[in-house]
């Protein structure tokens, strides 16, 4: 016995060894293909003169976009066959991308073409000067006519594009009117008082009204809270900064909010949240528009039917209506030396903006983008009212964690947490909060 | 006859302590298997639910075992490619510390020369750093060496990561090794390089296998610089395979599951190999310094 493993063993290290040299040996072909974390400027082949543009995505794997977008890079590069190749990295976990994406912007071998997804990040990446100015590009009306008004406006930094805004996040309230049913209510509701009574209703006949999180970036409880916010402070709450006076109201909001969720709320992630509102354990829930297609898929049967969505909710009188909205997915591509190649980056921008590849895009996923879509047959019914409803609202917010610094952003969660534990007073979550800026 | 009896009361006394002992000593052995195996049965159980099913009731049964998971995670994520990645990179990685640790350890325990406690604090500190922190100085040197996106950057990163705790554990084994017996084979006449690879090495077997599983392990099990320094489907690690069912907003749970289990069966036959030696080596290494 002892012989076999001394064997086996030694057989491992010989292949694997042997195999190392020639993974090292074949290196150069791996990395004259994939010269995304090069300086060079094109990845030119013996025989042609073809630019090689890398794009490090997201969108890949299991991601509702990943099929589609894969088709419409595919088919870039048929059309340009000989000339232009766009070769797509795969990464699925979003924070390590987002790690990668830092490291080499850094370290000065920025990707040729990326994604990301916070105003934070769009200064940094602005400011390091390592990212191609895109603005001339789309002063271009017939481009920047595709998108939604204003919004190349908000992807600005000193009036200057580095990056396109591409994927928008638009947040819905959703109500589960089986249940509501169930205790009584026809109607949903619009202000946060009537929400207090269906959820007392809900809560009488052992029914979760809701289900919080707050690890990781406690990211369906923040909507909640950025919906607060909107209700109290209105379309410009976030200009006020974290001073006035809204963002403590609205803390106290979140507070009576995890007096009506599950009990699992304390520690729980958005698997917990998803569990409870897919299996009908909980009532009312938010989240983007991506949902709805796992809603359909991994809800219990009949629970994408008996879906209401709703827009923000009023309070103290304030108007109901907003809608909370943020970029989900900005567009960045490297700093480019050479022409040719910034031309083929360009070309694939404008390529991936098109109206119907965009409308496709949004059918398949789920996901809304800034581009100006069209509603189709095709178009999932939720989504398509989450695009009426947000389109005639009165005014739209962004997302607590969009338009926060990083700082805050991850301060939210361990302050909402001492929030909910009483550890902290609304006002002492706010001081959190505004510890973390400093 | 009392006598007698006084005795089998005494060795009826006994039996019952002893029966209690073992009784005890049993719970206490079952709980803590089932307190180390329950999380493994639930990964391998919910492996084989669906994903609704795993929302509804992340404790139920699965209704029909769904062996496509398996599929899926071999078939989607390339898991094949990536485990084969895994192990050039683990074994390789794991060959080269080893030796290079063990060179460093006979030098640092056997011979007396001036700094030899300072060069060995220099390599322990190395333990104490986070190696999160080091990612633009790594990525910075490796892409200037143009190893960006090869297995061979994993590798030599692997081998010198991991070199702090290797030569700490080995040092500790060298230095418990008697002078005399080396001093009667430079007596007999053995050089340098035949005291270290003819008696040394194989004399020290149990903690080089203690220090090649601790490297093994990490090099399995890293994430952060595979994701990091490596792009390409061919270069990727299974590290990597098995996040390939998570994205920025939704994980498919039940796939990602398979592919941990799929993931960790390397481990586990390793462990099932050298279980003797690993074993032996952890609770030897455990008195030595």
């Amino acid at each position: 016995m002892g012989k076999i493993i001394k064997r086996i063993v030694a057989l491992m290290v010989v292949l694997s060894m042997t195999m190392a040299i020639f993974a090292a040996c074949g290196k150069s072909d791996v990395s004259q293909s994939t010269n995304s974390t090069s300086n060079s400027t094109t990845g030119k082949s013996a025989s042609t003169e073809k630019v090689v543009i890398t794009f490090p995505s997201i969108w890949v794997g299991t991601d509702g976009k990943a099929k589609v977008f894969g088709q419409m890079v595919d088919s870039f590069n048929k059309e340009n066959e000989s000339k232009i190749e766009v070769k797509i990295e795969e990464y699925t976990d979003y924070d390590a991308y987002e790690d990668k994406i830092r490291t080499t912007i850094s370290t000065g071998n920025a990707p040729d073409i990326f994604t990301f997804k916070s105003s934070a990040d769009l200064q940094l990446y602005s400011e390091s000067g390592k990212l191609m100015d895109l603005t001339s590009y789309l002063a271009d009306k017939e481009w920047s006519n595709k998108f939604a008004e204003g919004v190349i406006k908000t992807a600005q930094y000193k009036g200057k594009n580095f990056a396109l805004p591409y994927e928008n996040a638009v947040i819905a309230i959703m109500f589960n009117k089986k249940l509501l049913n169930s205790v009584g209510v026809s109607t949903v509701p619009t202000t946060y008082e009537e929400l207090w009574k269906v959820c007392d209703a809900l809560k009488a006949k052992k029914i979760f009204p809701t289900a919080q999180m707050t690890n990781k970036n406690a990211w369906t409880s923040m909507l909640w809270y950025s919906y607060a916010l909107a209700a109290v402070g209105g379309p410009d709450v976030y200009e006020k900064g974290l001073d006035d006076p809204a963002f403590v109201e609205a803390a106290k909001i979140m507070q009576k909010m995890f007096t009506y969720t599950s009990p699992d709320a304390l520690g729980a992630d958005a698997t917990v949240v998803n569990g409870h509102f897919f299996n009908e354990r909980s009532a009312i829930y938010t989240n983007g528009s991506w949902i709805l297609s796992r809603i359909k898929k991994e809800g219990v049967q009949g629970l994408y039917d008996n879906l209401a969505i709703s827009a923000g909710l009023g309070y103290n009188g304030s108007k109901p209506g907003a809608y909370v909205n943020a970029v989900q997915a900005y567009i960045a591509a490297a700093k480019q030396d050479n022409p040719a190649k910034e031309e083929a980056i360009v070309k694939f921008l404008k390529y991936i903006c098109d109206v119907d590849r965009v409308t496709e895009l949004s059918n398949s996923s789920g996901s809304i983008f800034t581009i100006k879509s069209k509603i189709t047959d095709q178009t999932e019914k939720l989504q398509a009212t989450m695009i009426e409803q947000s389109t005639a609202a009165p005014y739209m917010i962004g997302t607590f964690e969009s338009a926060m610094p990083t700082k805050v952003v991850t301060a939210f969660p361990p302050a909402l947490e001492g929030l909910i534990l009483g550890e902290l007073t609304p006002e002492q979550f706010v001081a959190e909060l505004k510890a973390a800026n400093k | 006859m009392s006598a007698k009896t006084a005795q089998s009361i005494v060795r009826e006394k006994k039996n019952i302590r002893d029966y209690l002992a073992s009784f005890f000593k049993w719970v206490l052995i079952i709980f803590f298997a089932v307190y180390t195996l329950f999380p493994l049965l639930w990964l391998f159980l919910t492996s084989l639910k669906t994903n609704a099913e795993y929302f509804d009731n992340p404790f139920s049964l699965p209704a029909v075992p769904q062996w496509q998971n398996y599929v899926n995670a071999f078939q989607q994520a390339n898991l094949g490619r990536m485990i084969s990645n895994s192990v050039i990179v683990a074994v390789t990685a794991t060959v080269i510390n080893v030796m290079i640790a063990s060179m460093l350890s006979y030098c640092l325990s056997r011979f007396k020369f001036k700094g030899r406690e300072i060069i060995f604090t220099f390599f322990s500190v190395g333990v104490l750093v986070p190696l999160n922190a080091l990612m633009v100085p790594y990525f910075s040197i490796f892409s200037k060496m143009g190893l960006v996106d090869s297995l061979g950057a994993l590798i030599i990163l692997y081998a010198a990561i991991g070199l702090p705790i290797s030569t700490f554990i080995i040092r500790g084994f060298m230095s418990s090794f008697p002078a005399e017996i080396e001093e009667a084979a430079y007596i007999d006449g053995s050089g340098f390089y035949g005291r270290f690879f003819k008696m040394i090495l194989p004399l020290t077997k149990t903690g080089l296998v203690t220090a090649a599983t601790f490297e093994f392990i990490t090099c399995w099990n890293e994430f952060v610089y595979a994701n990091l320094l490596t792009s390409s489907p061919v270069t990727k690690t299974i590290q990597i395979g098995i996040r390939y069912f998570t994205n920025q907003f939704t994980t498919d749970y039940v796939s990602m599951y398979a592919a941990i289990i799929i993931s960790i069966a390397p481990s586990i036959i390793g462990y099932m190999l050298f279980q003797k030696q690993v074993i032996s080596g952890l609770t030897s290494g455990a008195v030595k310094g």
